[in-house]
């Protein structure tokens, strides 16, 4: 297969994702210039994109998203954004109750925490492939990711007290 | 996967992107998108330009530009009506005569979202049917080009606490850029000026120069052409009472 054709195939393969990536990040009418400078950041750099090419394409993302949107970004972090809570499940009911102590937990974290959780859960990469879009190492990722869900744990506990854990602030500069 | 333990499960619900996929549309500009890269013909965006303020070209931004958010961008026509009815003579306008504007600036997303009072307006002027204006965001400065109040182009500019004048009779350029294409494309630059800068022309290199606003520590103008994106588009003509000295845009800091 010619380098087009396989550019071709890396786009068909990651086009969706990469696109809910980005809007889980910033707003939907942004994000789709954005998935485009990484098509074309993917294409001006097609050699150096590993097997693994996802993770790769999120990092390329990530650094457009923040190069774009520096402006907002100094207020509010890269943060990840959280469904709407129009979705789908009756009032009253035990599915309700979880999701609002759900979404009162999430709102309390910090975008750092988020992030990390968010790479895990929303966007569905392992340990590995989030270190490489952060820019860290997989260690270090680890330990963010067992700090941050140490954090939801006691959110969603309230009485349980929060663990002294300093925050983590490195992954603005990943 | 062995990290996804059941406190992440619990969290999917949460994600705003669960049930997204692309609409046929999005996937069709997509693939053009890359087909138009792989022929080396490709912008930066898969959408139509007119809808965007891009930053087009290597000179687009000077270095001490902070951001370049645009979220709602001219619609289509209003560039155009914008760019027809321009004049080179700005006429100023005060915080008060520019509210409706304003408050659409502020409520347009970029820089956030706030509401304007006619102090947060800190330079104003009208060339023909388009105002534009310098404003105060919480925390940030932006720019609007208005051509009503529901058509905007604006951008984020910086920290008002960054904001230092410069050394007195100078300018710097904090960011100039162009956007659109054919009768709807404009350009515009911006930057602070030392409280003793009584005037700023702005003369293109294709011809022509443009009177600039000056005014609460700033200058701005904005043109119909491309040369606010190309290097060394345009030259800036600085006066400070008696004293006038020339740039090249480049040469600003």
């Amino acid at each position: 297969m010619d380098q087009q054709e396989r550019f071709r195939a890396l786009h068909r393969d990651t086009f969706a994702d990469l696109l809910r990536f980005v809007e889980r990040r910033i707003p939907a009418d942004e994000a789709e210039d954005v998935v485009s400078t990484v098509f074309l950041t993917a294409w001006r750099r097609f050699a150096d994109i590993p097997d693994d090419a996802r993770p790769w394409l999120f990092a390329v993302a990530r650094r457009t998203m923040a190069n774009q949107t520096r402006g907002w970004l100094r207020r509010q972090a890269l943060d990840v954004r959280m469904a709407g809570a129009d979705t789908h499940v009756p009032d009253g009911s035990t599915g309700a109750a979880a999701r609002i102590d759900l979404e009162r937990a999430w709102k309390s974290l910090s975008a750092a925490d988020r992030e990390v959780l968010a790479l895990v859960a929303f966007d569905g990469l392992t340990s590995d492939q989030a270190a490489t879009v952060l820019n860290c190492r997989r260690s270090t990722f680890a330990m963010r990711l067992t700090r941050a869900r140490k954090r939801l744990a006691a959110a969603l506990e309230p009485t349980t007290p929060l663990a002294p854990v300093k925050e983590q602030q490195s992954w603005m500069s990943a | 996967m062995d990290e996804r333990m059941n406190d992440l499960d619990r969290l999917a619900v949460l994600d705003p992107a669960r049930d997204r996929e692309p609409t046929p549309m999005e996937r069709t500009r997509s693939e053009a998108f890359i087909e138009r890269t792989m022929a080396g013909q490709a912008t930066r965006t898969a959408r139509p330009q007119a809808r965007r303020w891009l930053i087009a070209g290597a000179g687009a931004m000077a270095a001490g530009a902070v951001a370049a958010v645009a979220i709602p961008a001219l619609v289509p026509g209003a560039a155009e009506q914008a760019v027809a009815s321009w004049t080179a003579m700005p006429t100023a306008r005060t915080g008060d005569q520019v509210l409706p504007q304003a408050r659409a600036c502020a409520g347009n997303g970029v820089g956030g979202t706030t509401t304007a009072n006619p102090a947060d307006v800190l330079l104003a002027e009208q060339r023909g049917e388009a105002t534009f204006l310098i404003m105060r965001k919480e925390a940030y400065l932006v720019e609007c080009l208005m051509v009503d109040e529901d058509a905007a182009a604006s951008m984020t500019l910086i920290e008002e606490s960054a904001v230092v004048a410069p050394p007195a009779g100078t300018v710097n350029l904090e960011t100039s850029s162009s956007l659109g294409e054919g009768d709807g494309q404009w350009s515009n630059a911006l930057g602070l000026a030392a409280p003793d800068v009584t005037a700023v022309e702005v003369r293109l290199a294709t011809g022509g120069t443009v009177h600039a606003s000056v005014k609460a520590g700033w200058w701005a103008a904005w043109w119909p052409g491309a040369e606010g994106g190309e290097a060394d588009g345009f030259t800036v003509i600085v006066h400070a009472g008696d004293r006038t000295t020339t740039h090249r845009s480049s040469d600003l800091p």
